[in-house]
Formats: structure tokens, C-alpha cells, sequence
């Protein structure tokens, strides 16, 4: 018995020696990577857009010549050129994936083929790889089945409500497990294209940024866990798009990104940042979308999710997933006048007013300890203190009220940040009795329709304008603009917020023009359409040099496609008299589909003289002009 | 470095203890100051930095990046503790539902009864205001909450 258990081993153990390790050692042939290689060139599979797209690389055509770059520079390529050279990449990888037995050794476990899943997919098809060339990556597909993806979403985080620059917003991936469909959405995995920065390093951070000095990569994160910060702490809803990927395109993309894994490339905030790798790997299973442009310099998130909802075919579903401070907003504005009254007393002293207790029923009392709870947290998040005991005091008062539901009202009109206005602009039209030309890179102006961005703000990056003079009827330069934002997050009862703003701006010959303010922001009605704003403005011109005043900016938006807004500032300045700006500025977009609006602008600068008729500047504007996405 | 050092021997200690939870340091969220924003518009939050997939380690509750099947509460309650508690506290709320449902809950019955008891038992599952996430899952087990859906 015991010989024949031996025996038997024995020749388990053969059986597994001979059809185990072999496949490794012996399938490859000298001939076969040599025909492989001569039928890729024969089918220029070098210039193939699938090529092209999986490693990632950007066409540049000069007058001269055409040549690829990518923008990885570690863990990614095979060939030492393979940055730059899309035919020896192809090369080196067709050379390594079926002719290198002995890279396979102890140490490197993995066989080039199990890492390079999409390639190697892609290639065992085009190339019509024999079965004898093909290694069967048993790690790889377990760790998939565990992952089990059926579908693929992009993920926007929208504009934060209390800072206009984070408009712009984030995106990610997020991976469909079909068995966490419905509640367990929140465990299925994020994968975004993050740098590795640290913002503890203040300023060089940005700079750092700017410049490329970071590393990006790809990173992988349990929904919940990615959104956690967004939704939390930043009050960012998340807009959820689902795409319309096949099973084998869904493969397909999680073979890419596995090889994706070492892959580095240095992170530029403007460009090569996360929209665009996110992008990039959507054309990958893709070949003939077209999303990210060659030309394009500087990506915005959302015009990204634009992009791939105009695509076409490939956006199936939108879903939406408000931010903490979203739904505390919504609770907030439910309450009864009598609730709202003792609402900040229930925050500062953590219970009922010993006189109010018998006023409310029990579900109206679980209203405002629920939404009490919920300021507590957000103070908590945003200030980042710990007010866990405070709030669990909240807590044990709640839980003695028993089962309760989410406040339910009128649907807050929450509108797709796709709905947006484009980020470009291209406008045309009259300045007094000149021509004049303007060109904005980004992003969004305090008139123009704000469905789907933060009301209310203003965020202009990069915008040139020039005119033509009426006389000589030459083309001049005329302003330069670096940045220019306007924040009126605005304060209520509860909570006291900063509004802002700072403008860089250059005129003819370089002559700056700067101002910046701080003030207090007010929502005058209740759907918002009015805010009213004062600030402490100041400004640097080289005219007038430095001057400072108190400024008051109304902002109405009675229609989605009708914004108005009025400022009236009065300058002390120091060199000579002072003087008062009045600005009216208007917006209306009276051609929907190609979001084509009509601007007017008047603004007066009165020196506060004794007659008040010394104007030192009238500016009468009138603007067609429209958007869309570079 | 306080809160690292409060993090480390906290952490540490219920290491010891032998019952040491996925160990995410309770999430100490890195968050980018405003200005910051401001230059990095288009930067992701890299908390919890982590690279994709399969060459990364194995801790305690995680496998080459995936939560391991049988640390899914655990891992989910530490990283949204605070939401958690808020949530079982009003008795309803998607992160509990959540939570019903890794506990086996189906229909929208099972669900709201699962948050009901969890509602009417959160003395004793989050017994003071810092009842740690271990301690929280634990004590939901003690109090059998989850027995409103295993269909018995």
C-alpha cells in the first residue's frame, strides 16, 4: 500500500514538473518571434491607433517631420526609446513577450506577458500568436475574478461650494462589481491618476506642479474611501456616469491598467494631469475616440467628462451622490420658521431650551438633532477638530426618538455639470468706436448661465483681448489677463464665510492693473438668485498707484440665461483726488445650442472732483461672443 | 506629528490587545488648504496613497490591494466610523444601509429593520462618544443585529 502511495506521488510530482514549469522554459521559438516581428511590420502595426493608444502617446507633427511622445518616463517601457519611438517598443515587446524564457527566472515571477495583459492580448490577436507562444497567467486572472468588473464608471467630483477654483473639479474611475450592485456600490474601487505630491510643502507645491516635478501615477482605492474626503470634508457632490463598455472592453481596460501599475510619468497640473491619463485610457479601449487632442495645452476636468458624454454612445447613465453639506443644506432649508429659531441655540448648548421642549412634536424635534448632528460634523471636517462628544450628547438624544426618515421636500434642481457653459470663449465686438477681439483659455464669468458650476463665481484664467484703433485701424494689444476670480460664498446664521476676490491683469506695455478684495457674502432670496457683496477692495494701477475703498457688487440671475451684476467702489487714493468706479456688466444667452450670448458692459470711473463730470474712463462694450471646448 | 505619534501608540496598543482592525489610523484625511486648491485645481487627493492592484502587500484586512471578503465590515467601518455612528444614531442613512447589506440584508424590510435595531441598541454598540471601530463592529455582533436578515 505504502509503495503504491509513494508511487503515486512520484508521478503526481512528474506530471506536474512536465506540465507545469515547461510551458515556461521550452515554448518559445527563435523562428516564430522572428515571423511575428516581420508580419507586425508588414501590417505597420507600429502607426496602428491601437499601438498608438496604449502607450500612450501624443502625435506631434511639425512642418518637418511626425513623431510620438509619451508622457511616461519609468516602469512603463520596454525599449530604452520607447518614449519616443512607438516601432521599437513594438520591437522590444514583441521580442520580450515570445522569445524571453529566461527572463522567467526566480526572482521575476512574473512572465512579461502576465504583465503586459493588454499588449499581450492585443498582439496574440493581430499577430494570430500560436498557442505554443501563449503563458497562461494564473495570478492575474485570480486577482481579476476577485475584482470581478462588469462595467465601468467615470466619476466627476463637482466644484466645491466655498471655493471657486475648485470648479474645475476631479475624475476617476470607478470598477463595477456586479454583486455590489445597489447598496454595496460604495465597495466597488476607485482607480485614478493621482501625483504624488505633498501640500505640506506650501508654495513649491505649486511651483513643483507646474513645472512637472511630481510623479503621477495610477492608484487604486475603495470607492468609499476615495470619496470620503470629496464628499465630506470638501463638500463635493459626485456625479456618477456610467459607460457603456462591453464585457471585453471592460477586459480589457482592467488588463491595461494592471500594466499601467510601475508606470510613471511626471504630473503638470495643467495638462498631463488626471483628466487627461483618465482619458487617454478610455481611448485605449476605444481606439477611434478622439478625446484627447494633440493641440489641446490645458485640460479641465469637466470638459473632459463633456468630451466623453458628447462621444456619442459612450455615456449609458448619470447618477448623483450629494456631498454631506449638500443634504445638510437641503435639511436646513426644510425646517420650520419656529425650528430655524432655536436651531443655533441646539448647536451651542447641545439641548432643547427647557421652555421650548413641549412646542415640538417628537418627528420635529428629530429633524433638528439630526440636522444639529450633521452641522457638528461638517464644523468638525472643515475645521478639523474633534467634536465627538458633543455630538454623541446629540446622539443619545435622537435615539430615544426612535425610527425616522430623511427629510423629504421638493427635489433640489441639481443640474449634470456637463449642462455647464464650455470653458473657451471666443467673443467679438465694440469698445466705444473700436473693433475688439477676445480670447478666454478658461473657465466661467459672474454673468454667464451657472447651471451645473458654483453660482455665483467667477473663475477667468488666461484671457487676451486686442482692439483695433479706430483712426489708424491697427491691431493693438489690449489686456492681458493671468487670473481673475470672484468667491461670494455666502454667510448665514450659521456660519460665517469669507467672500474674496483677486484679479492680475496687464495692459499695453506691460502695465499691471491688480486688485484684490475680502468681504462678506449675503443670498438674498431663497432659490438664490440675488447675492449681495461688500468688500475692502484694492487696487494697483500705474496711474493711479495704490488705492483702496469700500465696494458693494450685487449679483442677479433671474434666468438661467440672464446674469447681471452691478459694483460700485469708491477709491481713496493718496497722489490725487479720489474717485468712484461703477461697473454694470450683463450676459444673456439667446442662442442655446451653440451657447452663442451677448455682453454689455459700461463702466465709469469718476474723479470725485467738484464738478463729479471729470471722467478719467468710460468703457461702453458690447460683446457677442461663444463657447466652447478647445 | 502628535496626532502620528497618538495614532501609532493607539494603534499600537490594540495591536497588542491582539485585536488590531484593518489599521487604517482612523482615517486621518489629508485635505488640500484653500490655497493650495487654488494652484492645484486639477490635482486628486492622494490620502491613503496607494498604487494599483497586485504587486501591492498584504496587511491585515487587505490582499494585493483588494479588502479581503471577510475584512469588508471592518474595513468599511473604520473608514466612515464618524458617518457610521451619525447614521445608526438617526436610524437611517445609504452608509448604513450599506452596512445592512455587508451583514446580509437584502430586501428594503430587512434593511430598515436592521437599521431600526441598530438605532435602538446604540448604547451598547458605540458605548461613549470614542467607542473605536473594532470595539463598534464588535459590539454590533454582541447585540445581533444582523439577526433581523439571516432569516431564521
Amino acid at each position: 500500500m505504502y509503495a503504491q502511495d509513494h508511487n503515486f506521488k512520484f508521478l503526481v510530482l512528474i506530471f506536474v514538473i512536465l506540465f507545469k514549469t515547461p510551458v515556461y522554459s521550452w515554448g518559445f521559438s527563435f523562428e516564430r518571434t522572428e515571423s511575428y516581428l516581420k508580419r507586425a511590420e508588414a501590417l505597420d502595426l507600429a502607426e496602428h491607433p491601437q499601438w498608438i493608444k496604449l502607450g500612450h502617446y501624443r502625435k506631434i507633427e511639425s512642418l518637418f517631420r511626425t513623431h510620438y511622445k509619451s508622457g511616461f518616463s519609468a516602469g512603463f517601457f520596454i525599449s530604452p526609446n520607447g518614449a519616443s519611438s512607438p516601432s521599437e517598443e513594438l520591437t522590444g515587446t514583441i521580442k520580450l513577450l515570445y522569445s524571453s524564457a529566461e527572463t522567467y527566472t526566480s526572482e521575476n515571477k512574473e512572465h512579461p506577458q502576465c504583465y503586459y495583459l493588454a499588449r499581450t492580448q492585443w498582439l496574440n490577436r493581430i499577430l494570430d500568436v500560436s498557442e505554443e507562444d501563449k503563458v497562461p497567467c494564473p495570478e492575474r486572472t485570480a486577482w481579476k475574478k476577485d475584482l470581478n468588473t462588469s462595467s465601468v464608471s467615470l466619476i466627476f467630483a463637482a466644484g466645491d461650494m466655498s471655493n471657486a477654483a475648485s470648479t474645475f473639479g476631479h475624475t476617476f474611475l470607478k470598477l463595477n462589481n456586479p454583486q455590489n450592485q445597489g447598496l454595496k456600490d460604495l465597495l466597488n474601487y476607485g482607480i485614478d491618476y493621482s501625483a504624488d505630491a505633498d501640500d505640506s510643502e506650501g508654495f513649491f507645491y505649486a511651483i513643483k506642479g507646474l513645472f512637472g516635478f511630481y510623479n503621477g501615477q495610477f492608484a487604486m482605492l475603495p470607492f468609499h474611501q476615495k470619496i470620503l474626503e470629496y464628499t465630506n470634508v470638501e463638500g463635493r457632490d459626485i456625479w456618477e456616469y456610467q459607460l457603456n463598455f462591453s464585457k471585453e472592453e471592460t477586459e480589457f481596460l482592467i488588463n491595461h491598467l494592471l500594466e499601467m501599475e510601475k508606470a510613471r510619468a511626471p504630473y503638470y497640473f495643467m495638462d498631463e494631469n488626471c483628466s487627461t491619463q483618465i482619458l487617454r485610457t478610455l481611448e485605449v479601449v476605444r481606439p477611434d475616440l478622439n478625446l484627447v487632442d494633440p493641440i489641446r495645452t490645458f485640460v479641465v476636468p469637466i470638459d473632459t467628462v463633456k468630451l466623453v458624454e458628447r462621444s456619442g454612445s459612450l455615456v449609458q447613465s448619470t447618477t448623483y451622490k450629494p456631498a454631506l453639506k449638500t443634504e445638510f443644506n437641503k435639511t436646513y432649508k426644510l425646517l420650520s420658521a419656529e425650528q430655524k429659531d432655536i436651531f443655533p441655540d441646539l448647536v451651542k448648548d447641545l439641548k432643547f431650551p427647557n421652555s421650548i421642549k413641549s412646542k415640538f412634536s417628537n418627528q420635529e424635534k428629530a429633524q433638528l438633532l439630526e440636522a444639529a448632528a450633521a452641522a457638528l460634523s461638517l464644523e468638525a471636517f472643515r475645521k478639523k477638530i474633534n467634536l465627538d462628544d458633543q455630538k454623541y450628547q446629540l446622539y443619545l438624544q435622537r435615539v430615544e426618538l426612535g425610527p425616522g426618515q430623511a427629510a423629504s421636500g421638493p427635489e433640489e434642481k441639481s443640474k449634470s455639470p456637463t449642462k455647464s457653459h464650455d470653458s473657451t470663449r471666443l467673443s467679438y465686438g465694440r469698445l466705444g468706436d473700436e473693433t475688439i477681439i477676445k480670447f478666454r483659455g478658461a473657465f466661467h464669468e459672474l454673468e454667464q448661465p451657472h447651471d451645473g458650476l458654483i453660482p455665483h463665481s467667477h473663475i477667468e484664467a488666461i484671457a487676451v483681448s486686442a482692439r483695433v484703433e479706430a483712426k489708424t485701424r491697427i491691431l493693438k494689444f489690449d489686456r492681458f489677463t493671468v487670473l481673475n476670480l470672484i468667491n461670494l460664498n455666502p454667510s448665514n446664521r450659521l456660519e460665517n464665510n469669507m467672500a474674496w476676490k483677486t484679479r492680475i491683469e496687464f495692459m499695453d506695455r506691460f502695465r499691471p492693473d491688480f486688485e484684490g478684495g475680502i468681504g462678506s457674502s449675503l443670498s438674498m432670496t431663497s432659490q438664490d438668485e440675488l447675492r449681495a457683496t461688500a468688500f475692502l477692495t484694492a487696487r494697483y494701477t500705474e496711474a493711479e498707484q495704490a488705492a483702496l475703498g469700500p465696494e458693494l457688487l450685487m449679483s442677479y440671475h433671474p434666468l438661467n440665461s440672464l446674469g447681471l451684476s452691478l459694483s460700485g467702489t469708491y477709491f481713496f487714493i493718496k497722489k490725487h483726488n479720489d474717485y468712484l468706479r461703477t461697473v454694470f456688466k450683463s450676459n444673456w444667452q439667446f442662442y442655446d445650442k451653440d451657447q452663442i450670448q451677448l455682453d454689455v458692459r459700461w463702466q465709469y470711473e469718476n474723479l470725485m472732483d467738484s464738478d463729479f463730470k471729470n471722467k478719467i474712463q468710460f468703457e461702453n462694450k458690447f460683446m457677442i461672443g461663444f463657447n466652447f471646448i478647445l | 506629528m502628535i496626532k502620528t505619534i497618538i495614532a501609532i501608540l493607539f494603534f499600537g496598543s490594540i495591536a497588542l490587545a491582539g485585536d488590531a482592525g484593518c489599521g487604517l489610523g482612523g482615517m486621518l484625511i489629508k485635505t488640500n488648504s484653500k490655497l493650495m486648491q487654488l494652484f492645484a485645481v486639477t490635482t486628486n487627493g492622494t490620502s491613503g496613497s496607494q498604487t494599483l492592484g497586485i504587486t501591492f502587500g498584504t496587511s491585515d484586512c487587505t490582499s494585493k490591494g483588494l479588502v479581503k471578503n471577510d475584512s469588508q465590515i471592518q474595513y468599511f467601518v473604520e473608514v466612515n466610523h464618524t458617518d457610521i455612528i451619525r447614521e445608526m444614531a438617526q436610524g437611517y442613512g445609504d452608509k448604513l444601509s450599506t452596512l445592512a447589506a455587508l451583514n446580509g440584508c437584502m430586501t428594503d424590510k430587512q434593511i430598515s429593520e436592521f437599521n431600526a435595531k441598530a438605532q435602538s441598541s446604540f448604547r451598547t454598540i458605540a458605548p461613549s462618544s470614542n467607542t473605536p471601530a473594532v470595539d463598534l463592529v464588535n459590539n454590533m455582533q454582541s447585540a445581533a443585529i444582523a439577526d433581523v436578515c439571516s432569516g431564521s
